[in-house]
């Protein structure tokens, strides 16, 4: 090994140094505040979840109920069972719109080193759409027929049977979905999207860095993706008579898709088309670096 | 007589030969019942049924609620006259829907530090004079930026970090940026590996 | 991380007595399926079945405060359904006093009796001997314990089980013939 490469391989070895654990006795004091809002013209719910884990789910009761978690984790309880009280919620009607919220009073903490953990429980009707913007937080959206407009960084998102129309925008925010059947326009930036079990929908999205799986799909309408650096694998559960077009510059294209489909196709390693006479459904994938695999 | 006793002992053998056998046969023939049993189907109600039991504990409060105030409405004269005769102060709590609990927890709580990558951008200067056309290339510099760019996201979340001490979810989210930094760093050192 | 069951279930007991719903909705959730089908087994009419479910379960919230951990959750519960169930039965429930013995008499079932074969003989027994025959042998309680959720002699218990099996027996032969 030439002193160069030794150079290099410290090199991708330096960064984790910086991790370090401590291991100390805390005392946890939570606080859960239950509040049900039932005015039957709230059609929307606005969501600042300022690092609090959301769990979204829809109910078939005309009436939205929100549960709020606040957690205090300090070597002290009393200083913990202070700080616990510097959490405080919004939870405001304004219209047709309800606005949950969460914040932390730094003035009232007495300890800057108190753990500080919030949960938001909301049951809601199916139908209500939800706007959400978050960070560091791990959101699930269970059983909603509605809109979805979910603006996400650095935590992960979970969606489970749901259907309607879904704008997710995520920066360093893993997606996983099953059971959907959805209009999704989405933007992924160093976040991954697994989906498993789709049904039917249109699927929009663009991307870097980025690994898009979508398994068990039963039909789409449509799926157009750009993702420039990632891999994408579409497991699709029967040969469907869509209009597939793939490409990508520097990456490689495994198709396995049924003979049938292989014939009329002009298949590269960078290009892959076929258009078939009838046609159903369209598979546009159009990358730069990405490796796409097709079964 | 000692073949009558021989007798005897044979007979109480076979006897509890029978027994062992009939006992045999009865836990057989119970374990079909048993495993029949272990699979009858299994009913789940309807949906509407728990709504039904959700209205009627909401009645449930509410006349709760409505006895409560009639006993508080004979405190509040009660109390008047309490502190009329000023002895007492009367205080009435109204928070049904929260309550505080406690617990102990032990938790490895880690500490982060900023990571310096001086040691790295020294290196790829030094490698770029030498190799122009390997840093001019657009991948490479598409990796430069992003790894640039992930570096400063890094510095924005551990300040973050020291606002929000233990933090499961941010510190998830340096790990992970680390880790990609790691993927970015071996891909650009790739260029210059002899 | 593995968080012991009985703590949750305390959780989940602790907040039903606060009257918090969400804790009340788990427990519910948790126990819903087995009652349902317990209450479906001894009553064999769905609406009855889910009228009892209802009425079980109220009871259970009112009284759970009175729960004091010294037998399962689920046993607690089921307790709870069972005599709600059985009120319900009551009007159907003709229960005859009979005390001969045929407990030496073997019932043989066959091998290849199924849980959906069994559960077609079940719901074809009278009210009765269904209710014995449920919480007996399905359920696990004891002769005494069954008398005395039915309000029966101990007697009357067994022989009720025995005509039961007697009669799911013959339903079965009919039913593969």
């Amino acid at each position: 090994m030439t002193i160069k490469n030794i150079m290099l391989f410290l090199l991708v070895l330096n960064s984790f140094e910086s991790f370090a654990q401590d291991k100390s006795k805390l005392q946890v004091v939570t606080h859960e505040v239950v509040k049900t809002i039932t005015n039957k013209n709230i059609l929307s719910l606005y969501i600042d979840g300022n690092k609090a884990n959301v769990t979204i789910k829809g109910w078939s009761k005309q009436e939205t109920m929100v549960k709020f978690t606040f957690i205090a984790k300090h070597a002290d309880k009393s200083v913990a069972e202070n700080d616990v009280k510097s959490f405080a919620y919004t939870l405001e009607e304004a219209g047709s719109k309800l606005e949950i919220g969460t914040t932390i009073n730094h003035r009232k903490k007495k300890s800057g080193k108190t753990i500080m953990k919030c949960e938001i429980e909301i049951f809601t009707p199916v139908s209500n759409d939800i706007r959400m913007e978050n960070s560091f937080a791990n959101i699930t959206i269970e059983n909603m027929n509605s809109g979805l407009d979910i603006n996400a960084k650095y935590g992960t998102l979970n969606l489970n049977n749901i259907t309607g129309s879904c704008e997710i925008s995520c920066y360093y925010n893993d997606v996983t979905a099953t059971n959907i059947n959805i209009d999704l326009h989405a933007d992924f930036q160093n976040s991954n999207f697994n989906a498993d079990g789709v049904t039917n929908g249109t699927y929009s999205i663009k991307g870097n860095f980025c690994n898009t799986e979508m398994l068990n799909i039963e039909s789409v309408k449509k799926i157009n993706f750009k993702i420039d650096n990632g891999t994408i694998e579409l497991q699709l559960l029967h040969p469907l008579p869509y209009k597939y077009d793939i490409r990508t510059q520097a990456g490689q294209i495994s198709n396995y898709l049924p003979d049938a489909l292989k014939k009329k196709a002009k298949n590269t390693t960078y290009e892959f088309s076929y258009k078939p006479a009838t046609q159903t459904g369209d598979i546009l994938i159009n990358c730069l670096y990405s490796n796409i695999k097709l079964k | 007589m000692k073949k009558n006793n021989q007798k005897i002992t044979e007979d109480k053998m076979w006897e509890n030969v029978l027994d062992g056998l009939n006992e045999y046969s009865y836990e057989t023939n119970r374990t079909f019942l048993t495993n029949a049993i272990n699979t009858l189907p299994v009913y789940s109600p309807d949906e509407n049924i728990w709504r039904q039991i959700e209205f009627k504990l909401d009645q449930k409060k509410s006349n709760y609620k409505q006895n409560r105030n009639r006993i508080f409405a004979w405190s509040a004269v009660a109390a008047s006259l309490i502190i009329a005769l000023g002895i007492w102060k009367v205080t009435i709590h109204n928070k049904p829907n929260e309550k505080f609990t406690y617990s102990e927890e032990e938790i490895a709580v880690e500490q982060l530090s900023e990571a310096s990558d001086t040691l790295l951008n020294q290196f790829l200067a030094e490698q770029c004079a030498a190799l122009p056309e390997e840093c001019d290339s657009p991948r490479f510099t598409e990796l430069n930026n992003k790894y640039q760019q992930l570096e400063e996201v890094q510095k924005t979340i551990l300040k973050t970090l020291s606002e929000n001490p233990g933090n499961e979810n941010i510190l998830a989210s340096v790990r992970r940026i680390e880790n990609d930094k790691i993927q970015l760093k071996k891909q650009l050192l790739k260029y210059f590996a002899s | 991380m593995v968080v012991d069951a009985s703590v949750i279930e305390k959780k989940i007991v602790e907040g039903c007595i606060a009257n918090d719903r969400l804790c009340q909705k788990e427990l519910y959730d948790r126990y819903k399926d087995a009652m349902f089908t317990l209450c479906i087994r001894i009553l064999k009419d769905e609406d009855l079945a889910a009228d009892a479910l209802q009425e079980g379960f109220i009871d259970v919230f009112s009284s759970i405060k009175t729960y004091k951990f010294l037998s399962t959750l689920g046993a607690w519960i089921k307790i709870i359904i069972v005599r709600k169930a059985i009120l319900h039965s009551k009007r159907l429930l003709l229960h005859e006093e009979l005390n001969e013995h045929h407990e030496n008499e073997t019932i043989e079932w066959s091998e290849s009796l199924t849980g959906k074969d069994l559960a077609k003989a079940i719901y074809s027994l009278p009210q009765g001997y269904r209710s014995v025959f449920v919480l007996n042998e399905i359920e696990g309680y004891s002769h005494k314990e069954t008398s005395d959720l039915l309000n029966i002699a101990e007697g009357t218990s067994r022989s009720q089980l025995h005509h039961a099996k007697k009669l799911l027996q013959k339903f079965l032969k009919d039913y593969r013939q």
